[in-house]
């Protein structure tokens, strides 16, 4: 037997979806801020009226205003499919896209108040207002649909609108009323930042009134005060074909012999740093012939890339921290506090924020994660104010969760970041030849600090945050790897190596977990910096504590460290031509050398070249890439490994060579090069980066290989 | 838990760390197979894919120079696991001082290992090496530590462990055989064992392929020797395992289902047939078109030759008709391009053993789509002189099904070495073999009897 039971639902889901909807109460003035900016408002102005006999929030606008039918129908219907149905979605009069499509934003008022009282008006039409009390309201009726109901009042003499259309929201009854100051402050930063203060075209403008207590906010620096001490600037925009276009300022504050540099603007395609391992899920159609997926290895941006995400443009104002060029920038005393506040990447759709990208403790992009990683940009998310734009109705696989905590994790989403990085990478690369400039100019100011003391006091901390485990045993190894670098450095002469510049790095290093130590932030994030620097000793130690040298052939060297790539080369299509295999073309030669330091680093370039001639077939759209490793002797000179490709040819000036963390590809390092011409100098070799052609004069090489070549010396024994 | 003596590779740049962690494995009770990654080689190198290599132990960052390249340590741990020839199931543990990275590694492995042939591991675990080698690596070694560690990983793959189990069942029935054999030889003084054994395997491995084949191959004399002995133990085995299977233990919860476990979704009817009944790898056997059960697609330039004609005495086409396809069927040119003509080699048995075989006899046999499987003659049609071997996809069309159909009555004979020159194919597996036999022989066994009914 079969019986029909009913479904209900309990009045009570209202005040539950009105909780749990957002994550934070001041939140709720944002939903309501958007249905004025559906309303076509220009400017709403947000009340905190907390000195008012009945303690107020109110927001007004000078939109449309609603009519009694759109009160019915929309705003008195939860879940309303208005603004969400694809034939009612259309543009308004100012060409605005609705920003709601759920139609449950209206319910987290109640995180602030228990009352709503909401008058609207429509231009040359009577005045409509109700009241709301969430509780009697959820009381006078146990299920939904048992007869909920709002009086609404109809007025033919305007009250609050006489002239004009638009809508008031009040809520009252505040669930508290003495806001902090700290709270105050926090609103405002909100409301200015919830249409795009980047753009000064926007038609649209919230302002916050604070009757009483405007003293809160009045020392704020606006964003201007802010941006204007930015040092650097950066602005671009992504077309949907996936080129860029972006122009680079420094601005530097007069210090010393700093000098401003403008770049750009320049169009081209833009490099895109590897995905994310966390973000790299199991390929579900990958190339029948390479096993690969096809979205995880290309090096530019396509237009397939862009697509559910549309146009993405943006800018980008990094600061540096260091107080003397705060101070000489000419900023507020408090702005470096109020940085904190404000730093992050925001990202607007349609010119309105979209939470909570860009908020304290949101580094939606992992920016402080790749700095640990990737240290040559040095820039955290908290020294940028940065924004990106997108176009509502363009961006339409990104879909935004109902919680107000950003987009849908979904496949667009994830595009989305890799895309924002890699203009942060691209960012991060123009600016760090200015960057050493500043750094340059501070070093007479202040020293590194010296190793033993940061150590001492990391171990201290790492205690305090029972870390003990993970901090301790590192920073042993740390002292007495640091003691054989300068035993090693001193007693083979090789002081005069720059390996200083690592030794910054590890200083650096340990800084920052100190710091990080010191902001209690998530042990993981430590352990992440840690093993970053003991990667970064890794890589250095064998060029100190080195094998013995042996006799190796040429050829052996060359055919171990193209062994390391060699699925690699299929796997890209790169051809590969060795000619120290080939018995016509090969010069065999040996050299007395620590064989894994040498195979290491004629890897490295080989890694390079694989990613440069793959760049250059890729942004040319035409071409192959080829490599070529061969070798010369010279009875004068001795012997020499040449590796040649077809790549775009050696971007950086030549003196960069010889310092660590400097890269023009996307997501490098910047010290796979540094690491070899160290290995070449500590064995008495050279290494030299010259245009491919140059070495016609030692060789005959064939006009294909136009790009790099990198060449190892070794010295004639 | 993995059984233990079971052989296990480990691979490590730093010798000093390839010698820990191989002296843990022998002390945690399992045969270690140490590899030095040697700036790109593997000493020793292994002459050979090791078959049967079930775990394998690998230091991440073996290559000097950039320990922020993933994507090149990946490509080398690749490389090694292809050159130990990790196939079938394994199991991939990191050993480590970077266990942040475990990861990432193996994401890139999964990802990048396939394209280039490798069969990704089937599961992995890790080893922080800092935690028994010191932070640095250079610190005291903490061989108990190593030994508990390692043990605790190899608890962490069941199914590995009971597929481990069965091999090493199987190694022992190998082992009882030459135990059995051992044990007939009664020499009691000590010079002379050795002498008997070596007496009595000659005498056997004679036997069993004859003494002038027997010197030609002696392994294989051997092999031949000792099947019998050995065939009898396989069916053993499994058959005294004392070990209880806990209730926790994945393949018994798999079992549990009701009311059967079903197929997984990935593997065909016919995949499994092309594991069960044929060997694909088999046609790469040394003896080519010879080996006994070897399929081989006549080449096009023999089909409709003279010598064809002449050894079937039709056509293809309507050979195919005689011998294959149901009378009321049309057929259209094009469905009958799609079937192609075979050839299933089958001499006897005991005449390949010995190498005597003087005539080499070929039934012969149609592979058919299985779309046009309804064309065809088959056991449902109560034709006794067609045998459909089973329906079957290949490892490289796997969505491609067939069945091979063999023909009883009509053959061919060829003498040793005047091959065909066409493509072998694959092998049919021992039983699929004696299946063809008997009902090749109960064919041509059918007595001509008139009957009278009513």
């Amino acid at each position: 037997m079969a019986k029909r039971i009913p479904f209900r639902v309990q009045s009570h889901v209202l005040k539950l979806l009105g909780d749990q909807l957002i994550g934070h109460d001041r939140l709720a003035v944002f939903e309501l801020v958007k249905n004025s900016y559906d309303a076509d408002a220009r400017t709403v102005t947000v009340t905190l009226d907390l000195l008012a006999p009945v303690p107020k929030i109110s927001v007004r606008d000078d939109g449309i205003g609603m009519s009694a039918d759109t009160i019915e129908n929309a705003w008195l219907q939860v879940g309303t499919d208005s603004k969400r149905n694809v034939q009612t979605r259309k543009r308004s009069p100012l060409g605005r896209l609705p920003l709601g499509e759920k139609g449950v934003g209206r319910l987290a008022v109640q995180k602030l108040g228990d009352t709503i009282r909401l008058v609207t008006r429509q231009e040359g039409q009577p005045e409509h207002a109700f009241k709301i009390s969430w509780g009697a309201l959820i009381d006078s009726a146990r299920y939904l649909g048992d007869g909920l109901a709002v009086e609404v009042v109809e007025r033919a003499s305007p009250e609050e609108f006489e002239f004009e259309s638009g809508t008031l929201v009040e809520i009252t009854d505040l669930h508290h009323t003495d806001w902090s100051r700290r709270e105050i402050r926090d609103l405002y930063r909100l409301v200015t930042s919830l249409c795009n203060p980047f753009d000064d075209k926007s038609s649209f403008k919230v302002d916050l009134d604070l009757p009483g207590h405007e003293a809160a906010v009045a020392d704020l620096p606006t964003l201007k005060d802010m941006l204007a001490s930015a040092v650097w600037e950066f602005n671009f925009q992504i077309e949907e074909n996936g080129l860029i276009k972006w122009e680079y300022r420094f601005n530097p504050p007069k210090f010393k012999s700093l000098t401003p540099r403008n770049q750009g603007p320049v169009i081209e395609k833009l490099a895109l740093i590897d995905p994310d391992p966390d973000d790299v899920r199991p390929r579900t159609n990958p190339d029948p012939g390479t096993g690969m997926c096809e979205e995880d290895e290309h090096i530019f941006v396509r237009p397939a890339d862009l697509e559910g995400i549309g146009p993405i443009s943006g800018s980008i104002y990094a600061f540096h921290r260091r107080d003397e060029i705060l101070k000489a920038s000419g900023a507020p005393q408090q702005l470096k506090k109020w940085l904190e506040q404000q730093t992050g990447v925001r990202v607007y759709r349609d010119n309105i924020r979209v939470f909570n990208y860009g908020e304290a403790g949101e580094d939606w992009l992992g920016l402080d994660a790749r700095r640990i990683n990737r240290p040559a940009g040095k820039l955290g998310a908290q020294s940028v104010i940065a924004q990106i734009s997108l176009d509502l109705a363009k961006s339409t696989d990104l879909r935004e969760k109902t919680n107000r905590e950003g987009f849908d994790e979904n496949a667009a989403f994830r595009r989305l970041k890799r895309i924002s990085l890699s203009v942060f990478d691209l960012f991060q690369r123009l600016h760090s030849e200015d960057r050493s400039a500043i750094d340059r100019a501070l070093k007479g100011d202040e020293d590194s600090p010296p190793v033993q003391a940061a150590l001492e006091r990391l171990e201290a901390l790492g205690k305090k945050h029972n870390l003990v485990k993970e901090v301790k045993p590192v920073i042993q190894a740390i002292k007495a790897e640091l003691k054989s670098f300068q035993d090693v450095m001193v007693a083979s002469g090789l002081a005069g190596m720059n390996l200083a510049l690592i030794f910054h790095e590890i200083v650096h290093s340990v800084d920052r977990i100190q710091r990080r130590l010191q902001a209690g932030v998530d042990p993981d994030e430590v352990r992440k910096e840690v093993e970053h620097l003991r990667k970064l000793m890794d890589t250095f130690k064998p060029l100190l504590q080195r094998d013995p040298a042996r006799s190796v052939p040429a050829d052996d060297l060359v055919r171990r460290a193209i062994g390391f790539h060699a699925d690699r080369f299929a796997r890209h299509e790169v051809v590969v031509s060795n000619w120290t295999a080939d018995p016509e073309k090969r010069h065999d030669f040996s050299v007395s050398v620590p064989r894994g330091l040498v195979v290491g680093a004629l890897s490295n370039v080989i890694d390079n070249a694989i990613y440069w001639t793959r760049f250059r077939r890729e942004r040319d759209g035409s071409g192959s890439a080829a490599i070529l490793v061969l070798t010369s002797w010279d009875e004068e000179t001795g012997g020499m490994i040449a590796i040649c490709d077809n790549g775009p040819g050696f971007q950086l000036p030549r003196d960069f060579l010889g310092k660590p963390f400097s890269s023009t590809r996307a997501g490098g390092m910047g010290l796979g090069l540094f690491y070899c011409k160290a290995v070449m100098e500590s064995i008495g070799g050279s290494l030299e980066v010259v245009d491919a052609s140059e070495l016609n004069e030692v060789v005959d090489l064939p006009a294909a290989y136009d790009g790099t070549a990198v060449v190892f010396r070794f010295q004639k024994k | 838990m993995i059984p233990r003596y079971s052989r296990v590779a480990a691979i490590d740049d730093n010798e000093e760390h390839l010698k820990a962690i191989a002296w843990g494995l022998s002390q945690a009770g399992f045969c270690p197979v140490p590899f030095h990654f040697d700036d790109g080689d593997l000493l020793p190198a292994p002459e050979a894919p090791i078959t049967g290599m079930r775990i394998v132990f690998t230091d991440i960052h073996m290559a000097n120079g950039n320990l922020a390249n993933p994507k090149m340590h990946a490509g080398i741990i690749i490389q090694c696991l292809k050159k130990i020839g990790a196939s079938g199931p394994y199991a991939l543990i990191f050993w480590s001082r970077f266990p942040g990275e475990v990861e990432q590694i193996k994401r890139l492995i999964e990802a990048d290992g396939p394209g280039t042939g490798l069969t990704p591991p089937v599961v992995y675990g890790s080893i922080d090496k800092g935690m028994v080698l010191g932070a640095d690596g250079s610190g005291p070694f903490d061989a108990e530590k190593l030994r508990k560690l390692i043990g605790a990983q190899m608890e962490k793959f069941p199914t590995l462990a009971t597929a481990a189990h069965w091999e090493m069942r199987a190694a022992e029935a190998a082992a009882k055989t030459t135990d059995t054999v051992f044990l007939l030889t009664q020499a009691q003084i000590s010079e002379q064992r050795t002498k008997t054994w070596e007496s009595l395997l000659a005498y056997l491995a004679a036997e069993a392929v004859g003494p002038e084949v027997a010197p030609r191959n002696i392994d294989a004399a051997l092999d031949s020797a000792l099947l019998p002995i050995l065939e009898d133990q396989l069916s053993f085995v499994g058959r005294t395992s004392a070990t209880p299977i806990p209730e926790t233990h994945p393949l018994r919860i798999a079992l549990s289902v009701s009311p059967r476990p079903q197929r997984p979704d990935g593997v065909s009817f016919a995949r499994l047939n092309a594991s069960y009944l044929i060997d694909e790898a088999g046609a790469a056997s040394p003896k080519g078109e010879f080996e006994r059960g070897m399929v081989i697609q006549l080449p096009g330039s023999f089909i409709n030759s003279g010598p064809f004609i002449r050894l079937f005495g039709k056509e293809r086409s309507e050979l195919i008709h005689a011998e294959f396809l149901l009378k009321n069927k049309a057929v259209t040119p094009e469905q009958l391009s799609q079937l192609t003509l075979h050839v299933v080699e089958l001499g006897p048995e005991c005449d390949h053993v010995q190498g005597k075989v003087s005539t080499h006899r070929y039934l012969l046999a149609l592979l058919v789509p299985s779309a046009l499987f309804s064309l065809c003659y088959s056991k449902n049609y109560n034709n006794l002189s067609v045998i459909d071997v089973g329906l079957m996809a290949f490892k490289e069309a796997p969505q491609e099904e067939f069945h091979l159909l063999v023909s009883t009555r009509c053959y061919m004979t060829l003498p040793p070495s005047s091959a065909l020159g066409g493509t072998c194919r694959f092998r049919l597996r021992r039983m699929s073999i004696e299946e063809v036999v008997h009902h090749y022989t109960t064919h041509a066994r059918r007595p001509g009897v008139m009957r009278f009914n009513s």
